[in-house]
């Protein structure tokens, strides 16, 4: 019985590590993303860690993207983007669309 | 700041005012009193200041993905009882029945607390900045003076009809904004990650951009994307199957309905 449970925790927690996706972060400070163009692997899922250093909610935007989160200030937020085909997909904060602007590239291995 | 304003609330504002005069309007052609559905658009508002002032709470709810969930329970919430409002209709079951008035009242509390939280939110943003706060709160009446005037203009229509064609033409508009709940659902599981993302179907934006104002439209009317995924076209389709299936079903256990 204490096999079956290590045996199945360890597959759990392999299942877990194969599934989590590679963690990209992007900051808001001062209504502007830092970096405002971001490289990801094409075709891959991956996790965006959005942090809002400024004391305003803003609201992470993307048609391109079809997403839509808002970021209360100074809190961050997960945003699962992906599988891309390769290509640039802007991106924007709702709240102060005239500075807060980005773009996710995302591009083939070994390109 | 102003221009940014007026686009934003007026985004938010669409949606919500699409469920309100669709509403209006029903309980005009049934010539009962609106003051329940005032209410329903003050609690509404209360639940809105609420989900606001709790966001960075329920955003980390879930390891994340608090905010996520919430909405797609606020919108299969809103489907649900549109379906339901569907359901008692069909079934001849009239204002001013009380489970027909909970049904609008939820809906509307549903529809403006989330649109709502999103404009609170906002405007809150610019508490310490005086000078800006004033051309933001302007540009949000802007914004909010053309929601309301656009809902009341799809209450005006509705009511020129006689009332059963006016009846069958706010069940086509509800059965309309319960597809695009669900879709919007949707969208929300697959940002969170419980729903697999998939490459999109098509790409209409050269045709009809999001950005651009037809584009914008269509979203609040009908969650317009111009380039869905797979369960997004599967859940939307099905669930416009459902609530026909569900007025076809009601009128037939029922026999036909009588409208005036």
């Amino acid at each position: 019985m204490k096999n079956v449970f290590i045996f199945t925790s360890m597959l759990l927690i392999s299942l877990n590590s194969y599934a989590a996706p590679p963690t990209f972060e992007i900051l808001i400070k001062d209504h502007l993303f830092y970096p405002d163009e971001l490289i990801i692997p094409a075709n891959t899922k991956v996790k965006l860690l959005v942090k809002n250093q400024d004391a305003t909610p803003e609201e992470f935007e993307s048609y391109e993207l079809n997403r839509e989160k808002v970021i209360p200030g100074n809190t961050q937020a997960i945003i699962f983007i992906g599988p891309l085909s390769p290509g640039v997909y802007p991106f924007f904060g709702e709240f102060f669309p005239k500075t807060a602007q980005g773009k996710i590239i995302a591009e083939e291995e070994g390109k | 700041m102003l221009l940014n304003s007026v686009i934003l609330v007026l985004r938010e504002v669409l949606e919500a005012a699409m469920v309100v005069s669709l509403f209006m309007a029903f309980t005009t052609v049934s010539q009962q009193s609106r003051y329940f559905l005032l209410k329903a658009i003050f609690l509404g508002l209360v639940a809105g200041g609420f989900y606001a002032y709790f966001l960075p709470e329920i955003s980390n709810w879930l390891e994340g993905i608090g905010q996520e969930i919430t909405n797609t329970m606020i919108h299969l919430g809103i489907f649900l009882l549109l379906t339901g409002f569907l359901w008692l209709i069909s079934s001849n079951i009239v204002l001013p029945n009380r489970l027909v008035k909970a049904v609008m009242m939820g809906a509307i509390i549903l529809a403006i607390s989330r649109e709502s939280a999103e404009i609170m939110l906002y405007i809150s943003g610019f508490r310490s900045d005086h000078f800006l706060m004033q051309s933001v709160l302007s540009g949000s009446l802007i914004g909010l003076g053309i929601g309301v005037s656009c809902g009341i203009f799809l209450y005006h229509l509705m009511i020129a009809l006689k009332p059963a064609a006016a009846t069958k033409f706010i069940c086509v508009l509800v059965v309309i904004v319960g597809g695009s709940m669900m879709s919007q659902a949707t969208q929300f599981l697959i940002q969170a990650d419980w729903l697999t993302s998939t490459e999109p179907v098509w790409d209409s934006s050269h045709i009809i951009s999001e950005h651009s104002l037809p584009g914008q439209l269509l979203y609040a009317l009908m969650a317009y994307e111009a380039t869905p995924t797979w369960s997004q076209i599967v859940v939307y389709l099905t669930s416009l199957a459902l609530m026909i299936l569900v007025i076809i079903s009601a009128r037939f256990l029922q026999g036909q309905p009588k409208y005036d």
